[in-house]
Order: structure tokens, then C-alpha cells, then sequence
């Protein structure tokens, strides 16, 4: 996985790495891979804009950091902050899965 | 043919420019801007089914709802033709197209959308629906409608009928009554609308029957399909729906009739004898024909429903699917999101989910996550539901046409 020619800066790489130990699953894919995170991180962006970068009422992701990604969507999925319809999708990503999305977007350029 | 590997590049020809298609066409370009990308589509405008029904209640315009395709092209490097795909050759991975060239293709994504199927219910034709619009395809047909609705005297009734599942959007034909209730409430408020089901049950059914005794008291009737409400016949002649038992002259018939895959897909064997596409949910591929991708809501991808939510969300991990494969890579694990929402009047919405995953070769709801907006939310909620429901208007279609 070389020459990556979009957005995945080194530091991404690096927050992943210390974010747990990757396993590979029945895929073959390390779980810590790019692509992985593209998989899991693009689905924000059909709702919350291209990149995080809202062009309506949704909020926009791209001025947020990791932490506070994290911890909104860790809230969301205990129902926390009046939620409509975040808790029913924060639900559906494990702990590991919420730290690759918010590292991911925070480490967008 | 532009068969250059280095860098894990080659050439993707994408059939279909909606929500798919486009999507897909831009997300393959920004993972790797070695790979060619040619969309193949038609019309050089693009009508977005959802908000059409929002014309029908007189929230939106029909041209708040058009969109082209020059940001694909200037910005993100889509080579966009607008030419019709009539055939492919599998052995020497060409499309071919209306105007008689052939694009060759290292992969291709076929993106049609759907098909009708004529004569379901009997007696429904391209002709009948000029005169029955479905308005299921958005642009001329949901100015019919719209036109019939305003030209309808007060007291009238709108027949709205259902096609048995799967058809496109499953929640779209409640939406729809609902919308064209708030139009009638205003202008028409002797009027009724008859909602002829060809199912039991529908999407999001409880907060749906919940807003219609709230908003829109009397005016909404809807028989299931054992109460008879499948339509099985119409005549156009005299705006009459016919069921098993009973015939429901209407001074309005919309007609959605039974569906199937794009008709490219069909025409090139990507469909199965049911009229959809079955494919590998890990990467979209055809299970049919190897390097074609199917997306959207052409595809047999059950739990995800038919919506331009589940077809961005297809179009991106297919995209990146076919970076991998190109690279001789694995691709990652599959990973899909569908939020549908619902406008059932200005400040009235509510919405269902789903986030889904790949095991075993299936695709799998994920049961913990996922649902309907609850009954008895406060107002404040509906309405912020409906403002949530613009804000995703804004991206999805920001997404595929930039």
C-alpha cells in the first residue's frame, strides 16, 4: 500500500497504530488499513457532506477533532444529547470501529 | 484501450448517472486519479426522486430538483457521455452504445436503476401512464401528477397504487399520500386520497399511520392487500382501478407498477429470472458476469432497501472495491449505511436506518443499530427530523454532483 494518492497523511497512519492491535479477519485486510477506514468513515459523508464538509443543515465533521468525534458518537450511542437518529447509528460500530472513523476524518485535510 | 496498471490504474466505464453511477464516478476518481472514469448517461439533466414528492405538496420546485454533470467532468476528471449502453462483449470487455462506439472497460459499473414492467398491473402501458402517471421516475411524470392534482375539483379523489415489493423506495408511496394531503388540506379539503396496496405491511407503517390521523384526520384511506387493495387492472379510459373484488373510480390515478432492474441490466443477462441482479455483496460484483459491478437499486442486496442512500453507500465501497482489485489488492471489509427519510409535512419528519456489514457472503443488518424514529416524539423532534431530512438532501446530492 504504497503512494496512497489521497488524504491519508502519515499522522492518520500513526494514531491508528497506536489505537489497538491490528487483526487481520477472513478478509485478509489488516484492520488497520486505509481502505478500512474509507469503508467505514465514507458512510458519514452521504448525510454530513463530502470530506465532513456539510453544505446544509447537517453538522459539518471537518472542524471536529478525534476526541471530540469520539466522544460524541461514544454519547450518542448511550442515547445521550437528544439524539434523532445518531444513537440508531452510533449503535452500529464497535469501540474500535468509532476510533478508526474519528481519526480518519479528524486527520482529513 | 487505456490499459495502463501502473499505480493500479485502468479503465472503469460507469452505465447510469443517478445517485450510483455519479457517486461512484466521483469516489473512484479521488481514490486513485490514475484510473479513467467514463459514465456513460443518457440525458445530460438529472431529476432527483427524492423531493419529488415535495413538489407534489408544493414545498419545492421541480428545478430546485435538477442537477448536470459538468462538476463531475471539470472537477473530479469524469470523462461524462452522454450516449445510451446497448450491449456488452465480455470477451473483449467492451460497452457498446447507441451511437455505435465501443468503450472498452477493465471494470464496469452498471447503474441503471429501475424498469417497469408493463401490464402489471394489466392495462398499464407507457401510453396509460401519461394519462396515470406513476411520477416514479421524477421530472415530466411528477409534473403530470402535480398538473392533475391542481387541475382536480375539491371533493375529488387521488387513487395512489402500490406495487407488490420490491419496488424502488418503500417508503415513498406513504410519503407521497402524505404530501399530496397537505396540498388538499390547503386547496382541496373535501378531498380524499385511496392508497390500493399490493402489500401487507409497509416501511415505517406505525409513525406513518400515526402522522396521518394527526395531520391529515379523514382523509387517508388505505386498504392492504387483504383487504383487497392490490391493484390488478386499470383502465385509463375511465380513471377506474381495478382488485380482485372491487373497481375504485378515481378522479387522480397514480399508477406505480411493478418494477425491475434498469433494462440494461436485463438486456445484458446481469439480471436473474425474478428481474434483479444478484452480486457479491463484498464488492458489488455481478455473480453473474465477472468485472461488471451492479449498484443501486438494480441490485439484490436484501436487508438494504432500494434508496439513493443505499446506492451512494454501494457506490462508494464498490469504488473502493475496484481500486483494490485494480491494484491486485484485497479489498476491505464491506461496510454499508441507509438513512431514508421522510417529509410528511413542512416541519414533520422522521426517518429509518440501517447499518449493515458482510459475513458469510450475506449481507447482514446489524441488529443492535438501526430503526424507525419512535411513536408520540415530541413535535420538536419531528421537526428537526425534517430539517435533518434537507441537510441530507444537500450532501447526497453534493455527493454525486459535486
Amino acid at each position: 500500500m504504497t503512494d496512497r494518492p489521497h488524504k491519508f497523511p502519515l499522522i492518520a497512519l500513526l494514531a491508528l497504530a497506536v489505537a489497538g492491535p491490528a487483526t487481520a479477519d477472513d478478509t485478509g485486510v489488516p484492520e488497520d488499513s486505509p481502505r478500512r477506514a474509507e469503508a467505514l468513515a465514507f458512510n458519514c459523508f452521504t448525510c454530513h457532506g463530502t470530506d465532513g464538509e456539510s453544505p446544509g443543515r447537517m453538522k459539518s465533521l471537518n472542524e471536529l477533532s478525534a476526541t471530540e468525534i469520539r466522544d460524541k458518537l461514544m454519547a450518542f450511542r448511550r442515547d445521550e444529547n437528544n439524539p434523532t437518529i445518531m444513537n440508531r447509528i452510533a449503535r452500529g460500530y464497535s469501540d474500535d470501529e468509532i476510533a478508526i472513523i474519528a481519526d480518519y476524518i479528524a486527520n482529513l485535510e | 484501450m487505456a490499459d495502463c496498471k501502473c499505480l493500479g490504474g485502468g479503465r472503469v466505464v460507469i452505465v447510469g448517472g443517478g445517485f450510483g453511477g455519479a457517486t461512484c464516478a466521483r469516489y473512484l476518481r479521488r481514490l486513485n486519479p490514475q484510473i479513467e472514469v467514463l459514465l456513460v448517461e443518457p440525458n445530460r439533466q438529472y431529476a432527483t426522486c427524492p423531493f419529488s414528492n415535495l413538489v407534489l405538496g408544493g414545498l419545492e420546485s421541480m428545478d430546485t430538483l435538477v442537477y448536470g454533470y459538468g462538476t463531475l467532468e471539470r472537477d473530479h476528471g469524469v470523462r461524462v457521455i452522454h450516449d445510451s449502453a446497448t450491449g456488452v462483449d465480455t470477451d473483449i470487455q467492451v460497452i457498446k452504445l447507441a451511437s455505435g462506439s465501443w468503450l472498452t472497460y477493465d471494470r464496469a459499473v452498471f447503474s441503471p436503476g429501475v424498469s417497469f414492467m408493463w401490464n402489471a398491473p394489466e392495462g398499464y402501458t407507457p401510453e396509460t401512464a401519461e394519462r396515470m402517471p406513476h411520477a416514479w421516475k421524477a421530472g415530466r411524470q411528477t409534473e403530470i401528477l402535480r398538473d392533475q392534482l391542481h387541475a382536480m375539483a375539491d371533493g375529488g379523489v387521488v387513487g395512489i397504487s402500490v406495487p407488490p415489493q420490491p419496488f424502488r423506495c418503500p417508503p415513498g408511496p406513504y410519503e407521497r399520500a402524505c404530501m399530496i394531503a397537505h396540498y388538499l388540506k390547503q386547496h382541496k379539503p373535501r378531498s380524499k386520497i385511496l392508497v390500493l396496496d399490493g402489500n401487507e405491511t409497509f416501511s415505517k407503517q406505525d409513525v406513518f399511520e400515526e402522522a396521518w390521523a394527526k395531520l391529515y384526520p379523514g382523509m387517508i384511506e388505505r386498504l392492504g392487500v387483504s383487504g383487497y387493495g392490490g391493484v390488478t387492472r386499470v383502465d385509463a379510459g375511465s380513471n377506474t382501478l381495478f382488485t380482485e373484488t372491487d373497481s375504485h373510480h378515481v378522479d387522480v390515478a397514480n399508477v406505480i407498477p411493478s418494477q425491475q432492474a434498469g433494462q440494461i441490466a436485463v438486456d445484458v443477462g446481469l439480471a436473474d429470472r425474478n428481474g434483479w441482479c444478484p452480486i457479491d455483496p463484498a464488492t458489488f460484483e455481478s455473480a453473474l458476469i465477472p468485472k461488471l459491478h451492479v449498484i443501486g437499486d438494480a441490485t439484490i442486496a436484501h436487508p438494504i432497501p432500494k434508496s439513493a442512500s443505499a446506492a451512494n453507500s454501494e457506490a462508494k465501497l464498490c469504488a473502493l472495491a475496484i481500486v483494490a482489485l485494480l491494484a491486485g489488492e484485497e479489498p476491505p471489509p464491506a461496510s454499508f449505511h441507509n438513512t431514508c427519510y421522510s417529509i410528511v409535512a413542512p416541519d414533520y419528519g422522521f426517518s429509518v436506518n440501517g447499518i449493515y456489514d458482510v459475513r458469510d457472503g450475506r449481507i447482514h443488518a446489524i441488529e443492535r443499530a438501526g430503526g424507525v424514529s419512535p411513536l408520540n416524539a415530541p413535535l420538536s423532534v419531528r421537526k428537526k427530523e425534517a430539517e435533518y431530512a434537507h441537510g441530507w438532501y444537500a450532501s447526497i446530492t453534493r455527493e454525486a454532483f459535486g
